[in-house]
């Protein structure tokens, strides 16, 4: 009745997980909620870029709204707020209610279990961000908003590359939270240090003897750039029309750590480390 | 080749406090090999540390120390090739997000690798009915069965059911019983964990009993009730007791004690004794209206054993 042909190796099995996670949040209707939210979101961007573009049309002059600065600016905030709530319970209550019992009883190994899901949980956070402009693009080309396709790639790809960040990051969280509660706790706490300049600000104040020194020692400014939101922004900068997006103000001469390759570098750290720092430690967790 | 192998396995469970620290031994050093091919029961009563064993086993827990081998591989380097040999039916687990029983049986399926048809799992466990709603609105005796038709997927070597028949009717309890000599009969070996006596004895080819973290002992059902002293009690009703034979009864090789209360005599004896106590009061002068014999409870074997007597 059974004859196992050949077993499935490592890549079916990841597959099989990611797959089985997408349609978890499929059923949960998780993805069509964060696909809504998206979608209202890059239609009342593009909407608005509409209407100041036909302001502008009325008057004299030679005024262009361009539609990615329009969009980019409010997902940077957006992503990884979605990204973070949304993903960092994900794990952490799969273990808390004994699903993961199942899914452990069967041959997929705790790699996989934590692969899987950052898989499965980035393609749904990245479909949903996408349809911003999916939905934004038609919109924005009606009421006469310039889209440069150059830029559109451009913004993509820094959509993706923001969105694969965080997931990695609450994917990690959830893998090594005792409970959702937790989970989400610490998810908002690390959107609040990564937004605001607490990263490297409380750790300069701290190390100057509890007072802001008059000029940022050199470490300050390298862990600034450390920052995923700061190293983000760096990134951006290399893309001379979405340099001035990105949240954090991108130095003049960018120091090393300041290229953008490098900063390019620091955000694949904050989605390698993190990822694999926690699967160590969930591969020896009791359920 | 032992299919479950045990050695050395402690478990403490340690909370750490800033001011205190506290541990709890859950298992303290357990040796225990499970023989190929046999259906193994698991005894013990709340807290003696079952679940924490077969969580050792199934790598969901790691001990303090010691080794644990399942199929010949060792638990913590190489689980998944186990997991792709062995059925589990663990205990406390829940739905796997909103899918549905049959779902369930096909993630399994899928996982495995196998060309099981779910209908054929389903219909084993009695399942065919209710395979198309949500997991999460089934009873725990459904959800059993459920799990149980998982645990089937790809004719596993080894089964590993934990508290099978928990939530489990008279019938399913019965299903999960002919299952397991069922699966036992194609080869492969069984383990399960019970704190009821009776679902152990019934297919059990040996148990092992387990009491504060530690095995008490590992044995047949036959040879535990020896060891413990097996001692049946016979209860004749006579329209009288005649003279004499009371004395000729405790005469009898193997008797141990006899007891006359009225027109009643109880007799405790070996089992091989209980038919020449019958025949010495059938040939008496006395008419013999009733008789019953009970054999060793095991309830009394399982208070010795574990410590918890009346």
């Amino acid at each position: 009745m059974s004859q196992p042909g050949s077993l499935p190796g490592f890549a079916e099995r990841l597959l099989l997980f990611a797959r089985e996670d997408i349609q978890d949040s499929v059923r949960e209707r998780q993805a069509h909620v964060l696909i809504a939210i998206f979608a209202l979101v890059g239609g009342g961007l593009a909407y608005a870029g509409g209407q100041t573009a036909q302001r502008w049309a009325n008057r004299e002059g030679e005024f262009v709204v361009e539609l990615m600065p329009q969009l980019l600016g409010p997902l940077l905030f957006l992503v990884p707020l979605v990204a973070l709530g949304v993903v960092a319970p994900t794990l952490v209550e799969k273990r808390s209610t004994g699903a993961l019992t199942v899914l452990l009883s069967l041959p997929f190994s705790r790699w996989v279990v934590v692969l899987g899901t950052l898989i499965g949980r980035t393609a749904v956070i990245t479909t949903a961000a996408l349809t911003t402009f999916a939905v934004a693009i038609p919109i924005a080309a009606l009421f006469g908003v310039s889209i440069d396709p150059t830029r559109v790639a451009a913004g993509v790809f820094a959509v993706v590359v923001l969105t694969v960040t965080f997931t990695a990051i609450a994917v990690s969280i959830s893998t090594v939270s005792q409970t959702t509660t937790r989970a989400s706790f610490t998810a908002i706490f690390v959107y609040f240090v990564f937004m605001s300049q607490l990263w490297s600000i409380v750790p300069i104040y701290v190390l100057s003897g509890f007072q802001m020194p008059e000029t940022t020692p050199a470490w300050g400014d390298v862990l600034s750039a450390l920052n995923p939101m700061a190293a983000f922004s760096n990134l951006l900068a290399a893309i001379p029309e979405l340099a001035d997006i990105g949240i954090h103000t991108t130095a003049e001469n960018p120091a090393v750590y300041e290229q953008p390759a490098v900063a390019l570098l620091i955000l694949l750290g904050w989605i390698v480390l993190p990822i694999v720092a926690s699967y160590l430690r969930f591969r020896t967790t009791d359920l | 080749m032992a299919a479950i192998e045990l050695r050395g396995v402690t478990k403490r469970y340690e909370r750490r406090g800033l001011l205190r620290s506290n541990s709890v031994t859950a298992l303290h050093d357990v040796d225990l090999a499970v023989e190929d091919g046999e259906i193994f029961g698991f005894l013990g009563p709340n807290g003696a540390g079952k679940s924490t064993a077969i969580d050792i086993m199934l790598d969901y827990v790691q001990p303090t120390s010691g080794a644990v081998r399942v199929l010949g591989h060792d638990v913590q380097t190489n689980s998944v090739n186990i997991r792709e040999r062995t059925g589990v039916l663990p205990d406390g687990y829940d739905a796997v997000g909103e899918r549905t029983g049959r779902e369930h049986v096909e993630l399994a399926i899928e996982a495995k690798g196998t060309t099981d048809n779910p209908e054929d799992l389903l219909e084993r466990v009695d399942m065919l009915g209710p395979d198309s709603y949500p997991v999460e609105q089934y009873s725990k005796g459904m959800a059993q069965r459920l799990m149980l038709a998982m645990a089937l997927v790809g004719e596993p070597d080894l089964l590993v059911l934990d508290e099978p028949s928990t939530g489990l009717d008279p019938n399913g309890a019965r299903t999960m019983r002919r299952i397991v000599r069922e699966e036992n009969d194609r080869g492969a070996t069984v383990f399960f964990s019970s704190h009821i006596l009776e679902q152990v004895e019934a297919v059990c080819d040996r148990v092992g009993i387990l009491d504060g973290g530690e095995l008490v002992t590992v044995d047949s059902i036959d040879r535990l009730r020896e060891t413990i002293g097996g001692t049946a009690r016979v209860t004749l009703e006579c329209s009288q007791v005649p003279n004499g034979t009371p004395d000729r009864i405790a005469a009898i090789d193997g008797v141990a004690s006899v007891e006359t209360n009225g027109t009643k005599i109880q007799v405790a004896c070996e089992n091989r004794a209980k038919a020449p106590v019958i025949a010495a009061c059938h040939d008496s002068s006395a008419t013999v209206t009733n008789v019953s014999t009970t054999d060793p409870s095991l309830e009394d074997l399982f208070a010795t054993v574990t410590g918890g007597g009346a």
